[in-house]
């Protein structure tokens, strides 16, 4: 059976044939940020894939995400597209 | 960061250079409200597009289009116009698709599946189904790739690019007033186009007076939804030299060139550097050209931030510097290399790139459709007075760039020039 949820007023679905984001959720679930990291060269990725983007290996697991990590980039989204929105951003 | 997989030679053998054409160009009106089919309007630039070759709807046996869901097919269209193709393919895909569908068009010939291939997009972008982060799309389930974007309200094109645009302005400095000029080129461009949906002309101080729709992004700096349909034909060289137009010749091609992880880009930077990068090592060896022999450019403008990001790393200026290449007048009717002369997407109406194509052919065939009077010879005499209303036609050029755009990983490009 499908995953399904609401967030945000938005209906959300995952595939019980989409076994990589069923792993990812189910970690959510439990409230484990848990990134998907290659089982034979350890790289982590997000989102979810098939393969190891970096060796092309079908083998993953479910890894801890180390603190301290980098914020790359950011916006200020003034036209947010979610139904409900629960964040209210202060105008400058 | 590991290093991405091996890159790949895709240069080709210089003769395709020269050995096609594009021969006829066509549109329906730019409008919001078209109040027809895709079919309808899909028929109607398809249509004109033949006559404007000189030709006959049999004359076309090969089809091309690309949409998302939200048009017609070539199986329609040729069936309207009486057309019995030999090869008809409609593929998945928005920006950067017209220069990739050219090179699969040359491709086809190449192979002898076709002779004459008529490249269409078709579209209702304002009054059925559009782009942004309304509509239709945004009332479907979320599943799949989606889950970890518009869950997190990562939909409209805006909303996934201005990542991109914000870390440029982190790593060099750009600043919004500099890229809002190209916005204020593309209005002038706009203003001296009949066809053009927006002909107003606008300030910096306009695009940055307007209201934020995602950071740095203004409303100004975003381009317009709008109903459209356009198409171009595409034949060998030696077909075209017997046609009704000024021959117009493809010097090379990149179709959907990428950076590493398209699926997410973010995952591999540089972040404020886009296909461009990967694109030109294709291109400007193919074409036998550089950036300092092309006289105009077609760089799409789904955004200002685009059209800038796109020039910089095809070259035209340093990297980083594109803040100020385009602030500096260049880009400008008048400037060393124009952009965008028929006001792009920001002005004329958004096709997916198509009508920066078309605007690029009728350039270099010295026949920019603007306001200038038509002589005896029943040519159009332009003036170059680029003052609002006036002439939009680039003094003597030869030489074209189109620099498709998807997203920030994803690009397409040709060179074009007069025969």
């Amino acid at each position: 059976m499908p995953i399904r949820a609401e967030y945000l007023g938005m209906g959300l679905s995952v595939d019980d044939l989409d076994i990589e984001n069923t792993e990812y959720f189910r970690h959510c679930a439990e409230h484990d940020f848990h990134l998907q990291a290659c089982a034979q060269c350890g790289q982590l990725r997000y989102p979810p894939t098939t393969a190891c983007p970096w060796c092309a290996s079908l083998e993953s697991v479910f890894s801890d995400v180390a603190p301290g990590l980098a914020l790359p980039q950011w916006t200020i989204d003034e036209t947010a597209t979610q139904p409900e929105k629960p964040w209210r951003y202060p105008q400058e | 960061m590991p290093l991405p997989r091996q890159e790949v030679d895709a240069t080709t053998p210089k003769y395709l250079r020269d050995k096609y054409a594009i021969v006829g160009v066509g549109e329906t009106t730019y409008t919001r409200g078209s109040g027809r089919t895709t079919r309808a309007l899909g028929t109607w630039a398809v249509r004109n597009a033949v006559l404007d070759a000189g030709l006959k709807p049999s004359d076309i046996d090969g089809m091309l289009s690309y949409q998302g869901g939200d048009s017609t097919s070539g199986t329609f269209i040729s069936g309207d116009l009486g057309m019995r193709l030999n090869f008809y393919m409609d593929v998945m895909g928005g920006g950067s698709s017209t220069e990739a569908l050219i090179g699969i068009a040359i491709g086809l010939i190449e192979a002898g599946c076709c002779k004459t291939v008529a490249i269409f997009r078709s579209m209702n972008g304002y009054s059925q189904v559009r782009i942004g982060g309304t509509g239709a799309r945004s009332a479907a389930p979320v599943g799949g790739d989606m889950l970890h974007n518009r869950a997190y309200g990562w939909q409209s094109a805006g909303q996934s690019f201005a990542p991109t645009f914000m870390r440029h302005m982190y790593d060099y400095g750009t600043k919004p007033e500099q890229v809002a000029m190209v916005k204020v080129a593309h209005s002038h461009h706009a203003s001296n186009n009949p066809k053009a949906y927006y002909k107003k002309r606008f300030t910096v101080e306009d695009v940055i007076n307007s209201r934020f729709i995602c950071k740095p992004l203004h409303l100004l700096d975003c381009c317009v939804e709008t109903d459209n349909a356009t198409c171009v034909i595409v034949t060998s060289a030696e077909r075209a030299r017997d046609m009704k137009q000024p021959l117009v010749l493809i010097r090379g091609v990149v179709g959907r060139c990428n950076k590493p992880r398209l699926d997410m880009h973010y995952q591999h930077g540089p972040i404020s550097t886009v296909a461009g990068y990967y694109a030109r090592r294709i291109l400007w060896p193919n074409a036998g050209v550089g950036p300092d022999d092309i006289d105009i450019t077609g760089s799409y403008d789904a955004f200002t931030f685009t059209t800038m990001l796109q020039l910089e790393d095809y070259g035209f200026c340093k990297k980083g510097e594109g803040g100020e290449y385009v602030a500096s007048g260049a880009i400008q009717l008048g400037g060393r290399r124009p952009n965008n002369t028929s006001g792009g997407h920001l002005c004329e109406g958004y096709t997916h790139g198509m009508n920066m194509v078309i605007e690029n052919t009728r350039q270099l065939r010295h026949d920019a459709d603007d306001s200038c009077p038509i002589g005896a010879d029943g040519k159009r005499q332009h003036t170059f007075d680029y003052r609002e209303g006036g002439c939009r036609q680039v003094r003597n050029v030869e030489v074209s760039a189109n620099l498709g755009w998807a997203n920030p990983s994803t690009a397409s490009s040709m060179v074009m020039r007069r025969g």
